[in-house]
């Protein structure tokens, strides 16, 4: 079957003496040339204020109206019947925390400035230099990268890792140096020469205070029992300072688990 | 009852971990098997902002010129002809010359016959468009790029398939959702930090060690399972992306990648041997091809090129100059602001320069695959690569005097330029009217016979023919036949 095909030139001259020609021209509103049947006026600038009354909503113009708010204008009539309950939001794809998220809330989780959160070879941020285009970010100045690429690379879990890893292994010198009062997860544990009980309310509240900050719950008692097998493993082979190697290692498998890595 | 469950799944996760380290190995291992021996590499030396090919291997003289006061022409004396090739270099002191001395001349007695121009038609003039298309054929294929293309077919199994250091529309990923997750481009924008993201806990301060992060990843193994999140969301996506890429890192991470593809020596900005870090063993070499390598991050890029085909971590690397012009220390100029698209103010010079700098850049990346072997065969890796060397349009050609003092727009009409050991080299498909220095097009497939009713081949027969060229399966594809860059 031949096709047709319209060398650009030509399809313009078509396309103008079609839109002047009765075939279209009984479709379109009689009443004006951008208006379509039971359309409101949108309102513009031009046009002044939305008239209130009218059941304007959020995704028309990003004006919040009483409507948005759950609350009817009196002149609107009955309310309609009662549909029943909604029905669950539709899931929005899974994504990754890109470079700036994973910063701040590594700080925020681990109370790190968010610029110290990893720097490489003491001089390169890695999430804003280093590795911020691995890490779903863009850099137009520099790079000409406009956007960040919201599909994780072959690279970027371990962009990640890195980045938790640094984090945690600051948090975790931090947690043994500091006196408990000035520590934010060991508070109640008792550290004694470089270890602690891991089955202690203590080095299980420091365990649950990862999980809130990172997850957003409690650990579970398959985790925390997991957590105590790993202790024991370190300590039958690390005498020197257990509870901070214990410390980083819990840290960063859990704030490099998937779970925390997307929303 | 609880603590015997936990430390089930605690043994558990641990065999799951070593397993899915052992079978990225094997399936890395599988794949390079596969592959051994019939291996292609891409390399694409991008001409950011438009390059004029007859300011170069297309020039005009002045003697050819029909008004050579209004078309971009040299003097006679300014052009050398070798092979079917044309090379200019302007007389110091001339107006319009850059000063850089010329590379152009040399480039073509050492690499003419393994270099191929062909003329090709732009489809945009918007320069975002245009180099996105170049490299999709204008989405001729589902919208894949070349890049993902070769390397979903020649990167299986490879670290890191398809790495892009360029930036603009040449950066741009495919959109075709049928490229393997492998295969989508890694973005780098500073070659001199990229390896540092290739491990996991390396170089890093305070440091780890092996088996530290091991409690740390059987630690996160029993969380994933405990939670059941990977499950509950297994159709997503980029979560699976995310899963087989974490994999894979296992294995690549045991190959040293971190000092293998370190560009960079020892200095106090690169302070590497204080983070543990081996600079890499073919540093001398790197710096010997690329002296300008410190500053000019072309040369950074094209010597992580070669670190990346040579440790056979990836089959297409994309580099291209950055848009923003730089200065050496001494206030030289480094990089044109908008590189050839600087050519809108001062065409000749930075045109000039520019076509010297992009083919030092090729020089010298093909010496240093060519003395690297490449098997036992007596081959090298230069044997086994195509250099590819696109540009996203062409320019105008007017002038409006005889001076060397003018500027020019973006013009549909260019060229594509590759070379290759693996290419039908030596040869110009498609021709230059001198006289009005207007491009002319050819028939991309059989006789190759110009086509004067166009100014060259379109987009999707140029990525066609790159296809054929990597030996490419077009099954399905719908793209035009266009074998003209391949040997018979």
């Amino acid at each position: 079957m031949p096709t047709a095909r319209l060398d650009a030139p030509w399809g313009l001259v078509a396309l103008l003496v079609l839109g002047s020609s009765g075939c279209t021209s009984e479709s379109r509103p009689a009443s004006g040339r951008n208006e379509l049947p039971n359309a409101r006026p949108v309102p513009s600038r031009e046009m002044g204020p939305v008239e209130r009354g009218h059941p304007q909503s959020i995704v028309d113009m990003g004006i919040v109206e009483d409507t948005d708010m759950g609350i009817r204008p009196p002149d609107l009539g009955p309310p309609p019947p009662d549909l029943g309950p909604l029905p669950p939001a539709a899931s929005r794809p899974l994504q990754f925390k890109r470079f700036d998220q994973l910063r701040e809330e590594l700080g925020r989780i681990l109370d790190l400035p968010a610029a110290s959160v990893c720097v490489e070879l003491g001089r390169y941020s890695c999430t804003d230099d280093a590795h911020r285009v691995v890490l779903g970010g863009a850099k137009a100045i520099g790079a000409n990268i406009y956007w960040g690429d919201s599909v994780p690379g072959p690279t970027t879990p371990v962009a990640f890792e890195r980045v938790v890893l640094s984090a945690c292994a600051q948090r975790a010198q931090l947690e043994v140096e500091m006196p408990p009062d000035n520590r934010a997860f060991l508070v109640a544990a008792e550290l004694v020469d470089g270890g602690l009980d891991p089955r202690s309310t203590g080095a299980m509240e420091a365990v649950h205070r990862l999980f809130r900050g990172g997850l957003l719950r409690e650990a579970n008692s398959v985790e925390l029992e997991a957590a105590v097998q790993i202790y024991d493993e370190i300590s039958a082979v690390n005498r020197l300072d257990p509870a901070m190697t214990w410390f980083q290692a819990i840290c960063a498998g859990v704030l490099s688990s998937t779970e925390f890595a997307f929303y | 009852m609880a603590m015997k469950k936990g430390r089930r799944q605690f043994l558990k996760g641990a065999v799951a971990m070593a397993a899915a380290a052992g079978v990225a190995g094997t399936r890395r291992r599988q794949a390079l098997a596969e592959t051994e021996g019939n291996e292609r590499f891409l390399i694409i030396l991008c001409g950011l902002g438009g390059y004029s090919i007859q300011d170069a291997f297309m020039a005009v003289r002045v003697s050819e010129a029909a008004s050579p006061a209004e078309l971009n022409c040299f003097p006679d004396e300014f052009i050398e002809e070798i092979g079917p090739f044309r090379a200019v270099s302007m007389a110091p002191g001339t107006e319009g010359a850059s000063g850089y001395p010329s590379f152009q001349a040399e480039f073509l007695r050492r690499h003419a016959s393994e270099t191929t121009v062909w003329t090709q038609r732009a489809s945009s003039v918007n320069h975002l468009n245009a180099q996105t298309r170049c490299l999709n054929g204008d989405a001729a294929w589902a919208g894949r790029t070349l890049m993902e293309a070769v390397a979903a077919e020649r990167g299986r199994g490879l670290a890191l398939p398809n790495v892009n250091m360029a930036g603009s529309g040449f950066a741009v990923p495919g959109t075709d959702p049928s490229i393997p997750a492998y295969a989508r481009p890694i973005g780098i924008t500073d070659p001199r930090l990229f390896a540092l993201g290739t491990h996991a806990y390396e170089g890093l301060r305070p440091t780890w060690t092996p088996q530290e992060v091991s409690w740390s990843r059987r630690f996160r193994t029993q969380v994933e399972a405990g939670r059941d999140f990977n499950r509950r969301h297994r159709n997503s996506r980029r979560l699976e992306t995310w899963l087989e890429a974490r994999s894979r890192a296992l294995d690549f991470e045991a190959q040293s990648l971190i000092s293998k593809l370190s560009v960079v020596g020892e200095s106090e900005s690169w302070p590497l041997t204080e983070y543990g870090i081996d600079p890499s063993a073919d540093l001398a070499a790197l710096e010997a091809a690329f002296p300008k390598l410190e500053q000019d991050p072309t040369e950074a890029q094209a010597a992580l090129a070669f670190l990346l085909v040579k440790h056979r971590a990836s089959s297409v690397v994309t580099i291209a100059p950055p848009a923003q012009g730089l200065r050496g220390p001494d206030g030289e100029i480094v990089i044109f602001n908008s590189v050839f698209d600087a050519a809108h103010n001062i065409h000749r010079p930075s045109q000039d320069f520019h076509w010297s700098r992009l083919l030092e850049v090729a020089d010298g990346l093909i010496g240093l695959l060519k003395s690297t072997p490449y098997g036992d065969q007596g081959e090298s890796l230069w044997d086994r690569t195509v250099l590819y060397m696109p540009s996203e349009f062409g320019r105008v050609q007017v002038r409006y005097g005889p001076g060397g003092n003018f500027g020019t727009a973006h013009d549909f009409p260019g060229v594509q330029i590759a070379v290759s050991p693996l290419i039908r080299g030596g040869r110009i498909f498609g021709d230059i009217e001198r006289s009005q220095g207007r491009l002319i097009g050819f028939e991309p497939t059989a006789s190759n016979a110009i086509d004067p009713t166009r100014p060259g081949i379109s987009e999707k027969e140029g990525f066609s023919a790159m296809l054929e060229l990597m030996g490419i399966s077009r099954a399905g594809s719908g793209l035009p036949p266009a074998d003209f860059l391949s040997k018979a």
